[in-house]
């Protein structure tokens, strides 16, 4: 259990971050969202210790982090991917982090493994790819099997399959009980993999709340329908909904109508339905709205009309595990890892700086 | 603390400049004492305080590579940000700091103890080799001045970590360790010379130091014990200034 409470953080007269409180609670993920400067990045550093906060508190199981003597084993984070010395091998990166809490050196070994560094586990990670440092920034979390886990941006620089994996883990961390924090720009990520959001903005709190109730709240919900006679299907609809989207010459948008009254009345019309869908904006969608007030860099360019409907999420967000992944942690280091297999890490050519 | 001390120790070898600076400075010093050795035109009239004046004189710049090398250990963490993964690892900063601090004197004391152990041997064996009869002896001073070099390099390795620390900046840092005894001294000694003052080189902290590795300790100004007892003093104050100014700020 993460609890933040009223954390201020200035840089001169900028107040980076506000009187911010939020939690975040064991078995979930919870996403930490917010635009460019608002400020996620500085309370995540605060709440480490390693920026000293002007104000407030974090807790991690009622305890502060500078009070946990060996925190890689209750708190694993990794802030940014790029914090390794470039000249050090990936393995001698996890050996110090590892002896500084007391760790075994068999684990990094296990912890390269799992996320498939082994390879290049003895090369200077000057020699990295972007995405190969966020694993070892990955393994370098999973040394201690924490109960806590802090994440900045661990998407960037992955590949699809990367991305796969990671939201794979960290929804299964969560499924195992820990608690799961996570920041992204990647929205359609965090939709996907985390249960609440923190949304935050100009250092404040905007909302906290589970991830399908900040989307219903800053969505439009409209009905999809379609069907070989669409005029049909108009005309049964007819004034029940405010206004209509054609979207070819047999499907369309309905809004002010439910999906519901919609099948009502084109039963009672006899119209045949192939399609009826509840569709809503995504969770992008959403977080543009919700934040447009609190734009720290907000472009000036103009922006394309939509040629297109909304994007839109599925109605109910996956909520559940591949079901070809364990429910559980290994207890012991000994055992062979239950985590999804990681793509291979050579397996981003196009990523930055790989060679 | 030991976990910590095992940590930074390996940090500090896992980084190819930290091991092959000294290496180098320790290599440069053998290989002066040994050309000395074999060149010497009168082996037999090369007495044991002239090889240990010789590689006294030599080792501060050993002394000073290895200041070079714990000033960018510390400087490195701030400039690659892998002070944030440590001091997430380690939450207690005055503690990592001190550990450092710790391991950076070990490095010292050990570099300069190779460095003093290798030149001396290959010196004394080559000019003894040659008809010269030389061996340690505490009469003439040449014995302190060996464990003199082992306590500079001790010394030097705080001071150049306790300089990265508070500066968090490695061109600065060595350029400082580089020119604080040629520059800033010798025009500070000239400063308070020409305003009267008698001997201004004992005010002089690194300058001070050097009595350390002279045989002839008479000729230093403050004297062996002191001189290194007020460089300790000087880099102890470095490093302490160093943790309390990093307690505050972030990281």
């Amino acid at each position: 259990m993460i609890e933040v409470r009223n954390i201020t953080k200035r840089f001169g007269s900028v107040a980076a971050v506000n009187d911010l409180s939020f939690d975040a609670v064991p078995g979930r993920v919870t996403g930490f969202l917010g635009p460019n400067g608002s400020g996620k990045s500085t309370t995540m550093r605060c709440m480490l210790g390693l920026d000293i906060a002007n104000g407030g508190t974090a807790t991690f199981a009622g305890r502060a982090y500078r009070s946990i003597s060996n925190p890689l084993f209750e708190v694993g984070s990794l802030l940014d991917a790029g914090y390794v010395h470039p000249g050090r091998s990936g393995r001698n990166h996890l050996r110090w982090m590892a002896m500084s809490n007391g760790i075994a050196t068999t684990r990094v070994d296990e912890a390269l493994e799992l996320v498939g560094l082994t390879d290049a586990a003895n090369r200077r990670v000057k020699g990295y790819s972007l995405g190969m440092k966020q694993r070892l920034g990955l393994a370098g979390v999973m040394l201690g099997d924490p109960g806590t886990v802090i994440l900045d941006e661990p998407a960037n620089g992955l590949d699809p399959e990367g991305i796969r994996w990671i939201r794979d883990i960290l929804t299964h961390f969560a499924r195992g009980g820990k608690t799961v924090l996570v920041s992204s720009h990647m929205l359609a990520e965090i939709a996907l993999m985390a249960d609440d959001l923190v949304v935050i903005g100009k250092g404040q709190l905007i909302e906290q709340c589970p991830v399908d109730e900040f989307v219903d709240r800053h969505s439009t919900k409209w009905t999809r329908a379609g069907g070989p006679d669409l005029e049909g299907l108009l005309a049964a609809v007819g004034s029940a909904a405010t206004s209509v989207n054609r979207l070819d010459a047999n499907r369309a948008d309905l809004y002010g109508v439910t999906a519901a009254q919609v099948g009502e009345l084109a039963a009672r019309g006899g119209v045949v339905l192939h399609e009826l869908a509840t569709q809503r904006d995504s969770l992008e969608d959403a977080f543009l709205r919700a934040t447009a007030d609190m734009q720290e860099y907000a472009s000036s360019a103009p922006t394309s009309p939509p040629t297109s409907p909304p994007t839109s999420l599925p109605t109910s967000l996956p909520t559940s595990l591949p079901t070809s992944l364990p429910t559980s942690l290994p207890t012991s280091p000994s055992t062979s890892s239950p985590l999804p297999p990681p793509p291979p890490a050579g397996s981003a050519p196009s990523q930055h700086g790989a060679s | 603390m030991i976990n910590l001390l095992r940590s930074e120790f390996f940090k500090l070898r896992t980084v190819r400049l930290n091991v092959w600076l000294p290496l180098g400075a320790v290599l440069a010093l053998v290989v002066i004492t040994a050309l000395v050795g074999l060149l010497s035109s009168e082996p037999e009239l090369f007495s044991n305080a002239d090889l240990m004046g010789l590689i006294g004189a030599f080792s501060i710049l050993v002394s000073m590579m290895i200041g070079v090398a714990t000033s960018l250990g510390i400087t490195s963490e701030f400039a690659h940000n892998t002070i944030r993964p440590t001091l997430a690892a380690t939450p207690n900063r005055s503690v990592v700091f001190a550990a450092k601090a710790i391991v950076s004197v070990l490095f010292g004391l050990a570099v300069g103890t190779v460095a003093v152990i290798t030149s001396y041997l290959a010196g004394s064996l080559l000019l003894n080799g040659r008809g010269g009869d030389v061996a340690l002896s505490g009469d003439d001073g040449s014995l302190a001045a060996f464990f003199g070099v082992i306590v500079l390099a001790g010394l030097l390795a705080l001071f150049g970590y306790g300089l990265g620390l508070l500066l968090r900046n490695g061109p600065g840092a060595v350029s400082i360790i580089i020119l604080w005894p040629l520059l800033i001294e010798g025009i500070l000694s000239g400063v308070l010379s020409v305003a009267g003052v008698e001997d201004p080189q004992r005010f002089m902290p690194y300058g001070s130091a050097f009595a350390l590795v002279i045989t002839d300790s008479n000729d230093a100004s403050g004297g062996r014990i002191s001189g290194g007892l007020f460089f300790g003093v000087v880099a102890l104050a470095l490093v302490v200034a160093g943790i309390v100014m990093n307690n505050r700020r972030d990281v």
